[in-house]
């Protein structure tokens, strides 16, 4: 039941969201927030059971054909990841309020923020891994929404549409890699799935599955989605793209290590993979000014590390990692409130205006350092700790990695210097004057959550009996000790040389953003290959869609001549030479008669002939039917033929005579209209020199006089056996009718009201 | 007779192709007498005998034509009187609103770089 509400509360609220906020306006984020405080709390009381190692489940069947099932395993790493997203939640609904004010948005953006809420503690306790995926896909779509809540704003949208692109891409190729997984795996649910390391299809299985945790993790190469994601709102970006969503993709792989963990391309592609990112991180930062895109920078260096680390797959590595992403969570979202908190107070980002703060926003800088401390890894702080494991794991594993993730640490002090230190006691400037404090429902926050980031550094005894053990556990991994302080080792080392060299790179970084070369511009290559991909489609369009209506005919025409031909060709369908020898010499004249009216009607220049040879082509149709024993066809060919005439002479009187069409292009429609003959020709030799099925005319024959009553068997298949078909027919015949009348009629009216409307060429609407 | 029956095809396909409404029409009525003969042609001109069953029978002789194709192209033929006379109503509207019957000028709604003029 409670695993029930942590779902369904979010989801409640969500919907309500835009009503609730109009009624209530400054309560309702208060509400939410308090909404998302319940579900921290019911998520906290079913953690006992986790711990004890027999978690709440909840199956409801939803289309058990598919394995769809509405299974929800609440076990430790589970509920880890769920009072992150519930926790940080709880913050940002509160902040929300404080920081969008009276803004008419703060209704749909809450409710978003909300559902988003929902999806993530879905993908977080989801079993069944369809509905992972299910709410992943729910995930990136509230991110497109949230990114996009400015949309009036050109960037904005090109952030949003990036962002969803890139991570439905990416949540297609995850779909596929789950259904090869569980249908190999023969289950559906993550609990039951055994190690599939040494399955054939596991490799295919894992490459997609990496596609979708990398773009959902901003992984290289698709890091460039994150940065431009930071159009959305601070609360928002701060939420998303940094404490939770993009850790999705980490809480995924995770999930995946006991399935896929001892494929060999296990650690090498997520090793590599991370460590291209780290790179791509070190040399982004130097250049950054904005706060926000400083902050993202390091989200991904983050990410990064933690995928590292599942990609080692070592107990100390695993342990490392769902520490960092504890740490993380407690510091990168401080630091991006802090980050908002200071665009809502002097309304600018950019590094190079801001300074000077410190005085003003006492609470708000103050948070920022704790926070900024904990992320450059200074003790007693929690990301001290994740650092050292990190940096232990990374050791174990190959030097050159953790010699990696100390530059990255690195570049970490450099941020967070660049994003606390510059603004709070850098040069005063003319922003700084009117700066202020923050509203208490900001503040409150950011401090919060900041300061867990210390509790949980000083006690790291509760931090690994309660928090880190079992989420290691439950991901069938033995956890390592915690400890604040392991004596003098290499880990401490490179830990304090990259403090002091990021200290360094701080004091000298005006001559190092020079020294970084300016890197491609990821989201101006999506923009390319986006423009390519659309410019594309619009050359094959106009080609093929050249407005040309002969040119389409000619296509459909010859398509259907090749493909029947490339039939009767590979199939070998034989000709009875016999068909053809055995034809009365009255059909050969009669044919003789039908086919030079045929080409007389299509070459005639003139109305008149053209009219004469189609009726002499009826006519011999006509002949044609008597010599094959169907007197009533004649008939009716014979009626119908001289009324055509009649129409046609009537009709053509109103319609200009023919105009010759250039001979360059009558060269190509004559080719054509050769190839349909001949394949008409040759189908219609194969068609006789068949029997596929027995006829079924004999049984009309049969019973046309027993059943039917009639001596005529075609009459009687007419009126009878087939009345259906010619009731159709007389409603055709009806409709044609009356087509006809509505057309000639209108236009006889309009002639009377309007004449000068005729004799233009104007299209003007009437009067 | 098939040879023949190409021939229509050729015929009422080129004449589809031109640009003229007129043309086409006359190309429409072409294919139609085509694919009757078509569908008479490709059931076995096997039959001797007038599919009416004999005062006296109860059932058609085996001599008889199939009765089944004449049903069809008759029902065929009618339509296709009605769909020449629609098509021909429409081609005379066509003419007397735009002025002009050249089908190729008929496209303004499926072109993308330019919109009606």
């Amino acid at each position: 039941m409670l695993l029930e509400l942590t779902l369904a509360i979010p989801v409640l609220l969500a919907v309500v969201a835009p009503l609730a906020w109009r009624r209530l306006g400054a309560w309702w984020p208060r509400v939410a927030s308090l909404g998302a405080l319940t579900v921290f709390v019911f998520l906290l009381l079913m953690l006992p059971d986790a711990i004890l190692g027999h978690p709440q489940t909840v199956t409801r069947e939803w289309m058990p054909q598919l394995g769809v099932t509405f299974a929800l395993r609440a076990d430790s790493f589970g509920i880890f990841m769920a009072l992150i997203i519930s926790g940080i939640g709880w913050g940002i609904m509160s902040y929300a309020g404080g920081y969008l004010g009276k803004d008419e948005r703060t209704g749909s953006i809450t409710g978003w923020l909300l559902l988003f809420m929902a999806a993530m503690i879905g993908v977080s306790v989801a079993d069944n891994i369809l509905m992972l995926f299910v709410s992943w896909e729910m995930t990136s779509f509230t991110s497109f929404m949230l990114i996009g809540t400015n949309h009036r704003d050109e960037e904005s949208r090109v952030g949003a549409k990036q962002a969803l692109l890139v991570t439905a891409i990416g949540g297609l190729a995850l779909l596929g890699g789950l259904v090869i997984l569980g249908r190999q795996a023969g289950t559906w649910n993550l609990s039951e799935m055994p190690a599939m390391h040494d399955h054939p299809f596991a490799l295919g299985a894992f490459v997609l599955i990496c596609l979708g945790a990398f773009t959902k993790s901003a992984q290289f190469p698709f890091s460039f989605w994150l940065p431009g994601a930071m159009r959305a709102p601070t609360p928002v970006s701060a939420y998303l793209h940094s404490a939770t969503m993009v850790k999705a993709g980490v809480f995924l792989l995770a999930r995946m290590h006991h399935v896929l963990g001892e494929l060999p391309a296990w650690t090498p592609t997520l090793v590599i993979t991370a460590a291209a990112t780290m790179i791509l991180v070190i040399l982004a930062v130097p250049r950054a000014t904005d706060l926000k895109a400083l902050l993202a920078y390091s989200t991904i260096g983050a990410l990064a590390i933690m995928v590292g680390l599942i990609g080692i797959g070592t107990d100390k590595s695993m342990t490392a990692m769902v520490v960092f992403l504890l740490a993380h969570a407690c510091y990168k979202g401080p630091l991006f409130l802090v980050a908002g908190s200071i665009d809502h107070a002097v309304h600018s980002r950019d590094i190079r205006r801001l300074g000077g703060l410190a005085q003003k926003m006492p609470v708000t800088i103050v948070t920022g350092v704790i926070a900024g401390l904990s992320m450059v890894g200074i003790p007693p702080m929690l990301g001290f700790i994740a650092k050292e494991y990190a940096l232990g794991a990374g050791m174990n594993y190959a030097p050159w990695v953790a010699g990696l993730i100390t530059v990255l640490a690195m570049a970490f002090v450099l941020v967070a210097a660049n994003v606390i230190l510059i603004p709070a006691f850098g040069k005063k400037r003319e922003l700084a004057s009117h700066a202020h404090e923050a509203p208490w429902s900001m503040r409150v926050p950011m401090v919060v959550i900041s300061s867990l980031g210390l509790i949980l550094g000083v006690s790291p005894g509760l931090l690994e009996r309660y928090i880190v053990g079992p989420a290691v556990t439950s991901l069938e991994v033995t956890p390592v000790h915690l400890s604040l302080w392991h004596g003098w080792n290499l880990p401490l080392l490179l830990s304090t040389a990259a403090v002091f060299w990021g200290g360094l790179a701080f004091w000298k970084r005006t001559a190092l953003g020079a020294f970084c070369p300016a890197l491609p511009s990821g989201p101006r290559i999506f923009d390319a290959i986006w423009n390519g991909t659309v410019g594309f489609g619009r050359n094959v369009t106009r080609i093929l869609q050249n407005g040309s209506l002969t040119m389409y005919l000619g296509t459909i025409v010859v398509v259907a001549c090749v493909l029947l031909l490339s039939v009767w060709i590979i199939e070998a369908a034989p000709i009875d030479v016999d068909v053809v020898r055995k034809v009365p010499i009255i059909d050969v004249i009669i044919a003789a008669v039908i086919a030079v009216s045929a080409v007389v009607t299509a070459l005639a220049r003139r109305r008149l002939p053209a009219i004469a040879a189609l009726g002499a082509m009826g006519m011999g149709v006509t002949l044609f039917f008597l010599a094959s024993q169907a007197p009533d066809l004649a008939l009716t060919q014979f009626l119908v033929e001289i009324l055509s005439v009649v129409i046609l002479v009537i009709g053509f009187r109103h319609l200009p005579d023919f105009r010759i069409t250039k001979k360059r292009y009558q060269i190509g429609r004559v080719a054509i209209a050769v190839l349909v003959g001949f394949t008409m020709s040759v189908m219609t030799l194969v068609a006789l020199s068949t029997d596929y099925a027995a006829p079924i005319s004999a049984w009309h024959g049969d019973n046309a006089l027993t059943k039917g009553h009639g001596h005529n068997v075609v009459n009687v298949i007419l009126v009878d056996f087939r009345g259906f078909d010619t009731f159709g027919e007389i409603i055709v015949l009806g409709i044609a009718a009356l087509g006809v009348g509505v057309l000639v009629g209108s236009l006889q009216k309009l002639r009377k009201h309007n004449p000068e409307m005729l004799s233009g060429n104007t299209k003007e609407p009437v009067q | 007779m098939s040879i023949a029956i190409g021939i229509c095809y050729a015929s009422a396909v080129y004449l589809l192709l031109q640009r003229r409404l007129l043309q086409v029409l006359l190309g429409i009525a072409l294919l139609g007498h085509a694919t009757n003969l078509l569908i008479l042609v490709a059931s076995g001109l096997r039959g001797t005998e007038v599919p009416i069953i004999a005062e006296g029978a109860a059932t058609l002789s085996a001599h008889a034509a199939d009765p089944l194709p004449q049903a069809f192209i008759l029902t065929a033929i009618v339509i296709g009187f009605a769909l020449l006379g629609f098509a021909l109503a429409l081609a005379y509207r066509c003419m007397r609103v735009l002025g002009h019957d050249d089908i190729d000028e008929l496209n303004n709604t499926d072109r993308l770089d330019e919109v009606g003029h």
